[in-house]
This record gives C-alpha cells, structure tokens and sequence, in this order.
C-alpha cells in the first residue's frame, strides 16, 4: 500500500462525519471565502434623426424648450400589435439593418428597434413616395409599425435587477410653424414622445445631450457634439438603455485571461468568463448558447460561426427565419462557455444603410416629403442624418441560479455537452424572452490588448 | 430546489439535473478540486468531470446526500489529474504535504492493486475514523478528506496550528498500528 491508496481511502469516512466536520467548524468571519464575481450587462443606444430644411428659418427666440405636449394627451383605446407581429416585423428589420451596417473585421453593435422608433415617428410626417419606401424598408405599412413600437414597448419587462427602457422625444426649432397637431397627437399615442420646441442655440445642444443621458442612464452622455447646424429645424431622438444582472453567478475562479483570435490571426489578450450554461443552439453553420439575466425576460444569445466559416460568409447567411430557427431549436444540455468581457462605443451615422436599403427620397432636400411634419412656409424639411450611438459593458456584477425548459432523453444516455469559446469574432443578440425579440444586435470581430 | 428534487431529475434522465447542480454546488466542488489541485484551470476542469461522472452514476445511485456525493467524485477526480500534475512536476502544493505527512503510516505490505482492494481499504479507514473521538475525527477528516490547511483547520476549529499538528500526528501514529492489525502493512 503507498500513501496515494490511503489518500484516497479516505473517501471511506461516512456521510455523517464529513457532515459532521463541517457542522463543528466555528463561524467563517476569518477565513476568506470564495469571492463570487458577477457579470452584468449594459447596454444603451440613442438614435437621433436630424431634419434639416433648405431655407432658414428665422422666428421668435426663447430661451428654453416649451414642452408642445401641454394639452396633448394620448388617446384612449389606443393598442398595440401583439407580440408574434412585431416579433417578426423588428427581428427582420433587425437582421437588413444589421447586413448593411457590417464592415469586415470590426466590431459592431447596432439597435435596430431604435432605429424603427425614430423612423417610425418619422413616417408620421411622410407622405407619397418618401412615406412608400420608408415603409418597404420598415417592411411594414406606417400604421402597423406604430402599433408594433406601442406592442414592443408596452411588453418590455421591468424589474430592480433587469431593465430595458425606450424614451422618445421630438425637437423642434423654435420659429418651425404651424406644426402638424395630428404629427403631435399620433407619435404621442403610439410613441409616448416628449415633443418640445426651443431656439437651437448651444443651450439646446446642451439640453437635447442631458435628456440623452438621462435616458440612457448615464451610458451615453452626448449625441450631439458639434453645434447644432443653421439648416437643422428638428430633432427626433430615441434612447433605450439596457442594465441587466445575470442569472447566473460568475465566480471568481471562473473568471481568467485567455486569448483572443482576430480574423486575420491576430492575438489579443482577454478576460474570459466561463460557465456551464444550459440551452445550446446548433445549425450547418453555427454553434451557441443562450445565457438569461435575472428574471429571464431577456437573455444574451451567442453565435459563433463554425470552423473556417468567415463573418462576412455568416453574415451573409443571416436572416430572421434562420435565426426563428435558431431559437426555436435550442436544446437542453450542457454547454461549456466561454464569454470575453467586453465593452465598446460604435457610432454609425445610417444614412448610407437606408439610403441603400431602398429610402433615399427622404434624405434628398427635393424630393423629400415630410409635409405631415409642419405646414408652414420654411421651406422643404428633410432628413440630413440618422445618427446612431451604441454603448455596451459586460463586467462583474450580481446574480443567482435559475431553470431551464424540460426534456427527457433515454435512459442511459450521455448528456449532450458542448464546448462554445467566443475566443474568435462571434454575433450576439440581446433579446426580449417574450417575443424573441433582439433589440441590440451586434459582432465583436477585435477586443482586447495587443499580445506584444 | 432541493437535493432529492435534483436526484429525481438524473433519475429521469433530465438533463436539467446538471444545470442546478452546476448552479448549487459548484463553488463547493471547485473548492475541494481547489484544495488537492491549487491550479485554477485544472480545478474547474476536474469540477467539470464531477458534472458527468455525476450524470454517469445517477442512476443507478442514489445518493443520501448529493453534496457529499459531488464531494467524493470530484475527491476523486483531483486525485487522479494529481497524479497527472505530479509526473508533470506540477504537483497541488497542499496535496503534496497531506501526501507527504500520509506517508508515515504506510510501509510494506499488502498491495492495493484493484477496485475490489481499494474498497475494502476504504470502508477499513471508514471504520478507523469513526471511532476516533469527534474533534480528532473531524481535524483528521478536514485535513485528509478535504484536504484543508493546518493553518484553516486552525482557525475553524478555534485552536492553534501547532495543535492541529500534534494532533494529526497522534492520529497518523495510531492509524498506523491499525493498519498494520488489519494487515495492510507489514509488523
């Protein structure tokens, strides 16, 4: 016998003593316990439209906005779409928005809802042509997207530890008349839109970048860094902001360095977060896992491309009844993960998208119809930029242990485990657990420092 | 959930059963893996193992208690990676020491060279520990099961370090004289 046999023999003490010597120890107020670290996430994005006119206006100047909504109540009886309408409506828009706005080999993180918000409000003003193609690229007629942002925003989930929430508010340049009550009435109805109106002077900057805090939870401090431009006369802004704790615990012995691989083969060091996580999601060219914050009304979802599979080729593949798919075909197992911290700015101004996507008239100074808008004589307004601002953090912070959808399998079968390591450029999807629902959605293609 | 709730599912073959084990006891099991193995990476892969060996013996076991159950798999499990780790010559610090004191009480003498062996030499040591007074018994438990330090024996049982060498070694002279009665070493 040798000292590794008896080592090992001691898995002969019983139940009752191995107990028992954990019942005598005295209290643990010396001894440094297993500190548990905690991934959190949050996520903000504030979408503003820009509307220019040709002419300038000149008007009447206060000081501060005036709050348009004074007298402007929303409607009673006003209801949104349910949720598998709206569902497919945002994730398809979602996945268009997200195609055209994908650059090889740089992160991304774009809100497609957002984007839909503001434009939505948008097409409230549009008429004609400008109103049709902004329609064809929402993919959904002007007063069905309204009632999918009343559905979409009404059903969003709220709690101390997770909480998504959408404002919007409309800015109009002091002087921009007779200004369309039905605009007003209809984005209040579906929008809940703060409408104010004020001189755009550098107080407005000021005062239009505060809101966007304010809503954004501080996530995202300006929108608008430049001074307001002469030819701008309005402002439609939407600000979500994402803060959420996992449901899950990360711990501290779960939390380490690691390598992350670019691409084109670069490494860059990381911090890497592992867990075993319970639903995996798998198709011909993609293997992942979903992974849900406290209270389980949204989950993260992970997507790493296959083997030798190039983002751009998955990118491609992307569509909104690939990715139904995805969802619909998780399975209970277990997955052995792997997340990188991360945490990045991304700006995108999305005139380009749009315009690509099949919605230029409303940027064209001539051709734009916004004539819903304002009825006054100061020329054509149009739309001279969708800026987009994102911001997301994933670090340590709070959470606990939950449940996952009931399987059986045969008796005597193996679990099914799996092994996802987002150590390469991987998509991921923020999503709302009712409907399916991403509301972010973005690529992390370059993170970490240089190994050199 | 509780434990018999969990037990139920393996016995189901509910692969959920792995999910709220991992969520229950998996800071408990990394610490145990953590104690013979120090290295973090090698720790978590053993208590990764734990999860499917768990799942691999429920059924047909049924454990009265799934926390020492998950306890002695990934016992179990650290040792076997130690031996790995010590042909690397990265062998777990405080494992190598409990390893080390152990070697007292063995000698020549009966070779434990199969299954059949090694489970009679556990219940032997079963035996022996129970009838050690209580605080003897549970220092030479926490120190030879769990593989805890000296220096945490000490602070969680309120006495000194130099105490709870003295006596874990009463307790190894002793364990030694009765292996040898029960003829697993050489008089």
């Amino acid at each position: 016998m040798n000292k590794e046999d008896l080592y090992k023999s001691m898995n002969g003490i019983s139940d009752e003593i191995l107990n028992r010597s954990e019942q005598n120890m005295l209290p643990t107020p010396n001894i440094r316990k297993i500190k548990r670290k905690y991934l959190t996430i949050a996520a903000s994005i504030a979408v503003v439209i820009i509307i220019g006119a040709v002419l300038i206006i000149s008007g009447s100047r206060k000081i501060k906005a005036s709050n348009l909504m004074e007298g402007i109540e929303a409607e009673k009886d006003i209801y949104g779409a349910s949720g598998d309408i709206y569902a497919k409506t945002i994730t398809d828009f979602s996945v268009q928005l997200f195609k055209e706005c994908y650059v090889d080999g740089e992160n991304l993180l774009i809100s497609p809802v957002s984007v839909m918000a503001s434009l939505g409000m948008c097409t409230n003003g549009a008429e004609g042509e400008t109103l049709r193609q902004m329609e064809q690229v929402l993919g959904v007629d002007r007063d069905t997207l309204n009632k999918c942002i009343l559905g979409y925003m009404s059903n969003l989930a709220q709690s101390e530890k997770s909480k998504l929430s959408m404002a919007n508010s409309i800015w109009f340049k002091d002087g921009l008349k007779g200004v369309n009550n039905g605009f007003l009435q209809t984005n209040a109805n579906y929008y809940g839109a703060e409408i104010y109106q004020r001189k755009f002077d550098e107080d407005a900057k000021n005062e239009i970048n505060k809101w966007v805090d304010d809503k954004t939870d501080g996530m995202i401090k300006k929108i608008q860094e430049e001074d307001i431009p002469e030819e701008t006369v309005m402002y439609l802004i939407n600000a979500l902001s994402f803060d959420a704790e996992w449901e899950k615990i990360y711990q501290s012995h779960s939390v380490r360095e690691g390598i992350f691989t670019t691409e084109t083969g670069t490494e860059k060091q990381v911090t890497f977060m592992h867990s075993t996580e319970g639903l995996y999601l798998e198709d011909e060219d993609t293997t992942g896992f979903i992974k849900y914050y406290k209270g389980r009304d949204y989950a993260f979802v992970a997507l790493l491309p296959k083997e030798n599979i190039r983002m751009a080729d998955y990118v491609d593949t992307l569509s909104e009844k690939k990715i139904g798919n995805l969802m619909d075909t998780s399975s209970n197992g277990m997955v052995f993960a792997k997340l990188p911290k991360f945490s990045y700015d991304y700006t995108i101004e999305l005139n380009k998208a749009l315009k690509t996507m099949g919605m230029s008239d409303a940027f064209d100074f001539s051709k734009a119809d916004l004539s819903g808008i304002a009825s006054g004589d100061e020329g054509n307004i149009y739309i001279s930029k969708v800026l987009h601002k994102t911001f997301i953090s994933v670090d340590e912070k709070g959470t606990k242990a939950g449940a996952v959808t009931a399987t059986s399998t045969d008796n005597g079968a193996a679990p099914d485990y799996h092994e996802v390591y987002l150590d390469r450029p991987f998509v991921y999807m923020l999503i709302d657990c009712k409907s399916n629902t991403p509301f972010f959605i973005g690529i992390v293609s370059d993170i970490g420092e240089s190994m050199n | 959930m509780d434990d018999k709730e969990i037990i139920d599912m393996y016995w189901e073959r509910d692969q959920k059963a792995i999910y709220y084990t991992t969520q229950k006891y998996e800071n408990y099991c990394f610490a145990i893996a953590k104690n013979i193995l120090t290295n973090r990476e090698d720790s978590e892969e053993c208590v990764n193992d734990t999860w499917l060996t768990a799942w691999n013996e429920m059924p047909p076991k049924r454990p009265n208690v799934l926390k020492l159950f998950l306890a002695r798999i990934t016992r179990n499990s650290a040792i076997n990676r130690l031996k790995a780790m010590t042909a690397k010559k990265r062998s777990g610090k405080e494992a190598a020491v409990a390893l080390e004191e152990l070697s007292e009480c063995v000698g020549d003498g009966k070779d434990i060279s199969n299954e059949l062996e090694a489970k009679e030499l556990e219940k032997t040591i079963g035996v022996y520990v129970s009838q050690l007074p209580v605080r003897e018994g549970d220092i030479f438990t926490r120190r030879y099961f769990f593989t805890d330090s000296i220096k945490t024996i000490a602070t969680r049982y309120g006495i000194t370090p130099h105490n709870v060498s003295v006596i874990l070694q009463r307790v190894r002279a002793s364990l030694k004289e009765y292996l040898k009665k029960e003829g697993y070493i050489d008089e």
